[in-house]
């Protein structure tokens, strides 16, 4: 199967200190990838370098299209990286990621913070949301142009239970429609969720290490 | 009173000219707190005192030379902050200092005493000419355009810039333009308000409109309406009173400001 995203031999380097030394990963259409590590790791750099925001200092980021940025791709950010003081409202925030029509991407919209039960939040500013609240839009804003590859940092930060188990059954769902997910995340959230093609990363002094699991 | 004001032709010119540039600074101002750049103003404007300088000292139009300064300035700052490490406040710092320093130098160089100098640094009515109302009327227009040709990406950068690289939105390009307008909309707006307090007019009904909108469509209709009633009360005030007419527009944005903030703060009790 032809690899939808490939990274051979990335070294990336900030201020001069090495954060990967070599990386190789190969990502197939319907993999769900989850990449763990600890604080500092570099599990954010990793997933800007896939995104094309950054660039390696050696090796080769390859993306299925010319570049995934411009392909449809959905990407959760962490929240503190959010302006929350912005004025502006969870509609008019998911509208600036539609292309469709506002009729459309508003219909989108509710139906994705339905899976989070969270409708209520259509009409409130970014002000107005507890930190849980705002993961649930940034997780929404992700889906609404229906992506073919999600790419999320850290999703569950600030979820409660009830909310982490939605995210995963949603995950589930998306992998089953042959969704490519890459999950980077603290710690295994996922136990007791079945995904197809997963494979899971520890990211351990700037290598990758592929996890075995026996269950 | 009222009516002989709209009868004096340099009055009418001021009322014009203050009018447009408080649009563009009022629709501009809201992407400049909203990215929290509000330094670049002062910046901007102070760096373009070489620009003045050395258009008095050529004896050329200074608020082309100035808008020339001013355009490097905002290209060089851009330039950084997309490229280094460096803060864009750090940058903003360096920069300005060094053209300030350049102005100071030109006009040490300018023998003879240059009244229009003094009129750049704090603004005046009776300098405004109808060209620079021109100039007024393209700036407000260029910055129509651009907003309502970018308005979905340039507010996706300004709210997640990170995101709207994601989504393909060209970063670069719109911040070079974005700061590039900026620049120019501060030096228009120097004749009128004057070196020294031209940021206030970027700044503050900006951040009544943040304060008071309920969503983003509202914030720049909300900043545009404030600053149009607190620049016309200001020029119209300054010359009732025969005061300076940016010092008269900056305490009427701010007086008004407080009020509101004011009232809002006692409504919410």
């Amino acid at each position: 199967m032809k690899e939808q995203i490939m990274l051979k031999d990335v070294e990336f380097k900030y201020l001069n200190s090495v954060v990967f030394a070599s990386i190789n990963l190969k990502i197939n259409k319907g993999d769900y990838i989850i990449i763990t590590g600890g604080n500092g790791s570099g599990k954010s750099t990793l997933l800007k370098l896939i995104l094309g925001l950054i660039k390696p200092s050696k090796g080769l980021v390859k993306t299925e299209s010319r570049k995934i940025i411009s392909a449809n791709v959905g990407y959760v950010s962490q929240s503190n990286n959010i302006d929350k003081d912005f004025p502006i409202t969870v509609e008019e925030l998911i509208h600036l990621e539609c292309n469709v029509s506002s009729k459309t991407c508003s219909l989108s919209l509710k139906i994705h913070l339905a899976k989070f039960n969270a409708e209520y939040l259509i009409n409130k500013k970014i002000a107005e949301l507890s930190g849980g609240e705002l993961q649930k839009v940034l997780i929404c804003r992700a889906l609404v142009t229906e992506p073919e590859i999600l790419i999320l940092d850290e999703p569950t930060n600030n979820l409660d239970k009830i909310a982490r188990q939605n995210l995963y059954k949603l995950l589930v769902d998306l992998n089953n429609q042959g969704k490519t997910i890459i999950n980077v995340t603290h710690a295994h959230d996922e136990h007791g969720y079945s995904f197809k093609n997963a494979t899971s990363y520890d990211l351990i002094n700037g290598q990758l290490v592929e996890e075995v699991h026996n269950d | 009173m009222i009516s002989e004001i709209f009868q004096l032709e340099f009055m009418l010119r001021a009322i014009y000219a203050g009018l447009l540039v408080s649009l563009s600074c009022g629709v501009l101002g809201v992407f400049v707190v909203l990215r929290k750049q509000a330094f670049i103003a002062d910046g901007v404007a102070h760096a373009s005192l070489a620009g003045i300088a050395i258009g008095l000292l050529l004896g050329s139009n200074p608020i082309l030379w100035a808008i020339a300064v001013a355009i490097v300035m905002s290209i060089l700052l851009t330039y950084i902050k997309q490229n280094s490490t460096v803060s864009f406040d750090s940058s903003i710092g360096i920069l300005y200092s060094f053209f300030f320093a350049i102005g100071i130098l030109v006009i040490s160089a300018i023998d003879t005493y240059k009244p229009d100098l003094v009129s750049f640094l704090f603004g005046s009515l009776l300098s405004i000419t109808w060209i620079e109302v021109i100039y007024a009327l393209a700036l407000l227009i260029f910055v129509v355009i651009f907003i309502a040709v970018t308005y979905s990406k340039i507010v996706y950068m300004t709210f997640d810039i990170e995101g709207a690289r994601v989504r393909g939105v060209n970063v670069k390009l719109l911040e070079y333009v974005l700061n590039i307008l900026v620049s120019i909309a501060v030096i228009v707006s120097i004749k009128l308000m004057g070196v020294v307090l031209v940021t206030a007019m970027l700044v503050i009904p900006a951040t009544f409109a943040k304060l008071f909108a309920k969503n983003f469509s509202q914030v720049i209709w909300f900043s545009c309406i404030y600053t149009i009633i607190a620049t016309t009360l200001g020029i119209i005030l300054s010359y009732i009173l025969d005061l300076p007419s940016g010092a008269m527009v900056v305490v009427l944005h701010t007086v008004l400001l407080g009020f509101l903030v004011l009232m809002k703060a006692i409504r919410g009790r």
